[in-house]
């Protein structure tokens, strides 16, 4: 535990000493950045909000239903890519190998690059998602107590972890492939677009891909059902939590052995 | 002139060479555009097909795919490029070779269209087959030739609103975030994605005071047949003056940018 607290301090030291020496050149530059993420979800919500002004539904699902999925998914995006922002870098980091100054301290690189990396532009969006999740909940005229917090809070760490394997592990190939911007670029950015609606408005092929093959629809279709009662029978609840939570925790230990297998294989420059 | 079509062809090339990268291109492209058809059925699905604002289904996925088309050819992105050789001081190498700095990355981004046809119109192609029965072919030869010109204006717009984005970087303003903040105003006021005929009416009457509409939303209602003879020469002129508007204001700029150039303390 005192391990865990140390690495909690680190990691917070690290975040900060990093930001102020980013600070020091590019305020304007973070400034703008957060302004423009800000801008840009701004717009995906404007184009959702005309295009539903003039519908009832889409999937099944009104228009406050579709904002507590879309808060949903930024919400865990944005976790997932504040933490794991050097993805971005993988470039540099594995093929170029600027990931040796993370490996040669004697503390876990992972969290280092983590750290190092940390992106607090992506606060923007987490002003964004909490307002919609919020006024979502207004409008629907949910009660919640603290048993469903509980649950939206473990559901939201679950589905941050999913997405967060679907962020990595792509980059991580590049150990032994590469150059992968690209192929992460999709399952990033590209994939993202699909899940911003209720997968129930896709075809049966692409609702099963989406639910088994390529599991995206469980980091807000699913959990967006169970915490909005759209489910009828307590069986089914169940169910899909214990479903979302073994793929959360598969997701995890999928990534670790990938990032294991993949500094097994790393050879540094020109690798 | 050969000087030209060879940068085109060399920009080509480049793309080519990594061969994975541009099948995942296509993927992408292709992605984003079954996104949005697929919303469009389904949105459409829950009135059970009626019209709704005097649109029916048919218009809405003949309009994305036209828009697409348009946003295919004039997707040039070269302001990065442009901005980034400023801020290094490579413009510097463009300065010095006998011939105009400017044609060359035109010709860059003329090679990136090319590109385009390929990475967007295949998946197009393939999508537009699927959808068949709902895409409503051109009104007339004489829309459709006019739709091919507004094609080539939209393109114009495109390359112009690039280099008037590029230029800026003389005054070091960074050129990823120029870029990334127009590509936002595209979304929301170009009727790229939501065509403009849902906007409430003060967003209708104030996008179309603005370039970005000339870009999509000209051409696609050209193709629609939305307009009449006069309408189509209107909206060709709007187009027109766009071009000169944005070109003028980049000139200036340019002019003003290279007179108090300074590369590496030269």
């Amino acid at each position: 535990m005192s391990n865990f607290l140390w690495y909690l301090k680190l990691y917070w030291k690290i975040m900060c000493m990093n930001y102020k020496s980013k600070l020091w050149y590019h305020g304007k530059k973070e400034f703008f950045h957060t302004l423009g993420m800000f801008l840009s979800y701004a717009a995906d919500i404007f184009v959702i909000s005309i295009s539903m002004s003039l519908f009832n539904s889409l999937g099944g699902f009104n228009f406050a239903e579709i904002m507590f999925l879309f808060s949903f998914e930024l919400l865990a995006y944005s976790l997932t890519n504040s933490i794991v922002w050097f993805v971005g870098d993988t470039y540099n980091l594995i093929v170029r190998g600027t990931l040796d100054d993370f490996l040669i301290r004697p503390v876990n690189p992972f969290l280092l690059m983590s750290a190092k990396y940390y992106e607090i532009g992506y606060i923007g969006q987490f002003a964004i998602s909490l307002v919609l999740l919020f006024l979502s909940l207004q409008h629907l005229n949910l009660e919640w107590g603290i048993k469903e917090w509980m649950l939206y809070v473990i559901l939201l760490i679950n589905s941050t972890f999913i997405y967060m394997g679907f962020t990595t592990i792509p980059s991580f190939l590049a150990f032994w492939f590469g150059n992968t911007n690209k192929l992460t670029a999709i399952f990033r950015w590209s994939f993202k677009r699909i899940i911003q609606y209720p997968i129930s408005i896709y075809p049966d092929p692409i609702k099963v891909i989406l639910t088994v093959i390529l599991p995206y629809g469980l980091i807000n279709y699913y959990p967006t059902l169970v915490l909005l009662r759209k489910l009828e029978s307590t069986y089914k609840i169940f169910v899909v939590i214990l479903s979302l939570t073994t793929v959360g925790i598969v997701t995890v230990l999928a990534i670790i052995y990938t990032w294991r297998q993949g500094l097994a294989n790393y050879e540094s420059a020109g690798g | 002139m050969m000087y030209f079509i060879t940068i085109v062809r060399n920009v080509i090339l480049s793309k080519w060479v990594y061969k994975f990268d541009f099948f995942l291109g296509i993927m992408e492209s292709w992605i984003e555009l079954l996104v949005h058809l697929l919303v469009w059925m389904s949105l459409f699905a829950t009135v059970n097909g009626q019209v709704v604002k005097g649109y029916s289904l048919s218009d809405l996925i003949t309009y994305t795919i036209v828009s697409r088309i348009a946003g295919m050819i004039a997707n040039t992105k070269f302001s990065l490029n442009f901005a980034d050789s400023i801020k290094t001081g490579d413009i510097s190498l463009s300065l010095i070779v006998p011939y105009s700095t400017r044609l060359i990355f035109i010709a860059k981004s003329l090679g990136n269209s090319c590109v385009n046809l390929l990475t967007v119109g295949l998946p197009l192609l393939l999508t537009s087959a699927l959808f068949e029965s709902y895409i409503q072919p051109p009104i007339s030869k004489i829309h459709f030739i006019f739709f091919l010109i507004s094609l080539f204006g939209a393109l114009m717009i495109c390359i112009t609103f690039e280099l008037l984005s590029g230029v800026l970087a003389f005054w070091k303003v960074p050129g990823d975030f120029i870029e990334w903040y127009f590509s936002i105003f595209f979304v929301l006021l170009s009727g790229s994605i939501v065509p403009l005929w849902f906007f409430p009416s003060w967003l209708n009457e104030l996008a179309k005071l603005l370039p970005f509409q000339a870009v999509f939303f000209i051409p696609a209602q050209i193709y629609m047949g939305r307009f009449n003879v006069d309408g189509i020469i209107w909206a060709l002129f709007t187009q027109l003056g766009w071009v000169l508007v944005l070109f003028i204001l980049h000139d200036i700029l340019w002019r003003r940018g290279i007179r108090n150039l300074t590369i590496l303390g030269g």
